[in-house]
């Protein structure tokens, strides 16, 4: 029950990000369906007891591939549905809990915060790096 | 078949110069300018671009070099504009339409604006209250970072009147969103988390668009851009940081 309104937040808030980023009217249901497969995944992976370093690597490789197919499909570029999709893994909580830390806790929290906050980005990094090198590999067998 | 190169030249970079403000990745932009350069079938089509400008150059024995260089200086996440130019460039090598069409069509794309004012403040007022939710947060919290989120939607307009952008725009905004919410939560009468209403208010500002590209035109081999934008997001992310530490600071010593 958690995980489905979860899900539904995680479209609702992707659909308010994608108007902000201007993401065409016709591929906003897209755009924010795949967000919302992503954090899915994300909280599935989570449930199955994955840090959230691991969780957000499979999620973030569930959203670049769906974004890849979509724009193959759809005829568009593919940070249309990338940029929104990949928002509710972006580390924001992590950059804030940095700053925090570095005000009103000691150096080690500041040290724990960064250290997941630069994770959890590299692992998104990660994630898209391995989509992207595939689907080159694929296209370019095509040519 | 005997073609317009100025023309050529001219409509490739503006549909360049339109990515590149849109935010896409240089990479593409490249792509997208060589393609139609490369339509003219001539001895060299180079084009060279960076996170901030563009050098596109058509040259043969058979005509006078045409170069064209131009600085890009405004960048604003514009999904819908990428999506036109794609759109524009595909026709164009289908032959759907000829280059003047495509010209024009550019010219076009460059005004448009797809979504009113009022839906993208609703956009980001929508955007932190779901945050705060998918973090977890209760009722009240999801309510309160809504206002937060008006907050920062009416301060986001504010600095565009003013003309501030970029980073400090968005250190500024941290500042006064982290300012604000803890001013909230210490005079409501909730048992509210106020870490869970700022980070719902300062997602709407989090770097996603520049960490993308970062990678997406580092693994293309191009390590200029990249670079640039590695750098752009940890200047962001560094002035949100920033942001969030004055702020804090700022209601220590008031309260």
């Amino acid at each position: 029950m958690g995980i489905l309104v979860q899900t539904m937040g995680a479209f609702v808030a992707v659909l308010g990000f994608s108007t902000v980023m201007e993401v065409p009217k016709k591929l906003l249901i897209h755009t924010s369906v795949i967000g919302a497969v992503g954090w899915l995944v994300y909280l599935l992976a989570c449930g199955q007891g994955l840090s959230t370093v691991m969780a957000s690597f499979c999620s973030a490789s569930v959203i670049s591939l769906l974004s890849h197919i979509s724009a193959r499909k759809l005829k568009s570029p593919v940070t249309v549905f990338l940029i929104g999709g990949i928002l509710p893994l972006v580390p924001g909580a992590g950059m804030y809990r940095t700053a925090y830390s570095l005000i009103m806790e000691t150096s080690q929290q500041v040290y724990k915060n960064l250290q997941e906050t630069l994770l959890i980005a590299g692992a998104i990094a990660v994630a898209i790096f391995i989509t992207d090198s595939v689907f080159r590999l694929f296209s370019a067998h095509r040519h | 078949m005997e073609m317009d190169y100025m023309l050529l030249v001219d409509t490739a970079v503006l549909a360049g110069e339109i990515m590149l403000e849109s935010g896409a990745e240089a990479y593409r932009v490249e792509d997208t300018i060589g393609y139609f350069l490369h339509t003219a079938q001539l001895k060299h089509a180079q084009v060279f671009v960076t996170m901030t400008g563009i050098i596109a150059t058509l040259s043969d024995p058979a005509i006078e070099a045409i170069t064209v260089v131009r600085r890009v200086n405004r960048r604003r996440t514009n999904l819908n504009k990428i999506y036109l130019v794609n759109d524009v460039s595909r026709k164009f090598s289908k032959g759907e339409i000829d280059l003047k069409e495509a010209f024009f069509e550019l010219k076009q794309i460059r005004k448009k604006e797809q979504y009113s004012l009022r839906t993208k403040s609703l956009g980001i007022v929508l955007t932190s209250a779901f945050f705060c939710m998918l973090l977890g947060g209760n009722l009240y919290e999801t309510m309160l970072a809504a206002v937060v989120g008006t907050i920062l939607s009416f301060l986001m307009w504010a600095g565009e009147k003013i003309g501030l952008q970029g980073f400090l725009l968005d250190g500024i905004n941290t500042l006064l969103v982290v300012f604000a919410s803890m001013i909230i939560c210490h005079f409501i009468w909730l048992p509210v988390r106020t870490d869970m209403i700022i980070i719902g208010g300062i997602m709407p500002m989090v770097p996603g668009v520049a960490i993308t590209n970062a990678i997406r035109d580092t693994l293309q081999g191009d390590y200029v851009s990249g670079g640039a934008r590695m750098m752009e997001a940890c200047m962001e992310a560094g002035a949100i940081a920033f942001g969030a530490c004055i702020g804090i600071l700022l209601y220590r010593t008031i309260l």
